[in-house]
């Protein structure tokens, strides 16, 4: 039985679970905190959908078929977690996630907890503001939180290919904003 | 002007970028206390768990189950009735006043356990009805089996009584 399987079957295990619960949020804690944070930028926020996250993780273990790793499954309950709170939020549809993003600075830089440079807040300003949500996201989760294409696809659900699209186009737009503004 | 290469900037740069928080900080021990406020939140969650056994999903779908099946058997009970009473009152008096070869020829619009319900009906009200028939002729044949007896030794005493005298 694979190392992964083995330590799906103690998360699933009554007698087990709790302490195997302590495990994997000593492994997936601090990634999944990073990868909530940079969708709804505020440290409360992401603290909520942080707590919100693992509790769902906890309760629903049970029904983790294996289709995916349990990593890609866990970052897309994060995700979904995320989205929900700014949703609560903003009382807006997914769709309009986009609409939300003039707010993201607004929230930065009233973030108690940002302590960014001048080129921080460039640079969270090119990919907030120059990227259409779809970049953002799958530019954050490949640049920020080292998930490999087959991951985020897994994740969003999204064809593979058109992820590699985003993902380079995103990478493009960036590279010239901050060549246009900075002296590199 | 150099071209900007975010894969290929110098780890002073990406120190910089703050890879992994970009500017964004957090509390002092955030993750420590966060964890310890997780399990708590765990916790609790696992001891709401043991739930009433009424209110347990599977008791839920068991009562639905009940309640469907007893709905679908009391549809279909009255639906029997229904039919047989229908039999007995309309289909039943007509066969039942047809010919035997009109019974033949309405049989064929009839379905079979309709059928066999009539001839059951049929069979026991004939029977009933020739049992008190027989039962009503053997009072009568007893009757007057009695009363023909005690006439013929009223006569014979009669006519013995006549004899005696006169002899």
């Amino acid at each position: 039985m694979s190392t992964e399987a083995n330590f799906i079957q103690q998360l699933t295990n009554p007698k087990t679970k709790e302490k195997a619960f302590l495990e994997l949020l000593n492994r997936y804690q601090k990634r999944l905190y990073w990868y909530i944070r940079k969708i709804v930028v505020t440290h409360e926020n992401a603290d909520d959908a942080l707590q919100n996250t693992f509790i769902r993780i906890f309760n629903k273990i049970e029904t983790f078929k294996g289709n995916s790793l349990l990593t890609t499954w866990m970052f897309r309950i994060a995700h979904n977690e995320a989205l929900r709170l700014l949703e609560k939020q903003n009382k807006t549809h997914l769709a309009s996630l986009d609409e939300i993003q003039p707010q993201y600075l607004k929230d930065l830089t009233q973030d108690n907890y940002f302590n960014g440079d001048e080129l921080n807040l460039k640079f969270h300003q090119i990919i907030n503001t120059k990227l259409t949500n779809k970049q953002r996201i799958v530019f954050n989760m490949k640049y920020f939180d080292d998930l490999s294409f087959r991951e985020i696809a897994d994740i969003l659900e999204i064809n593979e290919n058109t992820l590699k699209s985003s993902y380079y186009s995103a990478v493009k737009i960036i590279e010239d904003e901050i060549t246009a503004q900075t002296n590199f | 002007m150099k071209k900007f290469n975010l894969h290929k900037i110098n780890k002073e740069e990406l120190t910089k970028l703050h890879k992994n928080d970009l500017g964004m900080d957090i509390p002092k021990d955030y993750f420590k206390t966060s964890k310890s406020k997780i399990m708590e939140k765990v916790a609790i969650t696992q001891k709401e768990k043991p739930r009433v056994f009424y209110l347990r999903p599977s008791f839920g779908y068991l009562m639905a189950a009940s309640i469907i099946i007893l709905i679908a058997l009391s549809i279909v009970f009255k639906y029997n009735i229904k039919t047989k009473n229908n039999l007995n009152d309309a289909d039943v008096e007509n066969l039942a006043n047809a010919n035997d070869e009109d019974i033949l020829i309405n049989s064929l619009f009839v379905s079979d356990e309709e059928m066999s319900n009539f001839l059951d009906n049929y069979l026991v009200n004939n029977l009933v009805e020739n049992v008190e028939v027989m039962e009503k002729e053997f009072d009568n044949i007893f009757l007057n089996s009695i009363i023909e007896s005690d006439s013929l030794i009223d006569n014979y005493i009669d006519d013995s009584f006549v004899e005696n005298i006169i002899l």
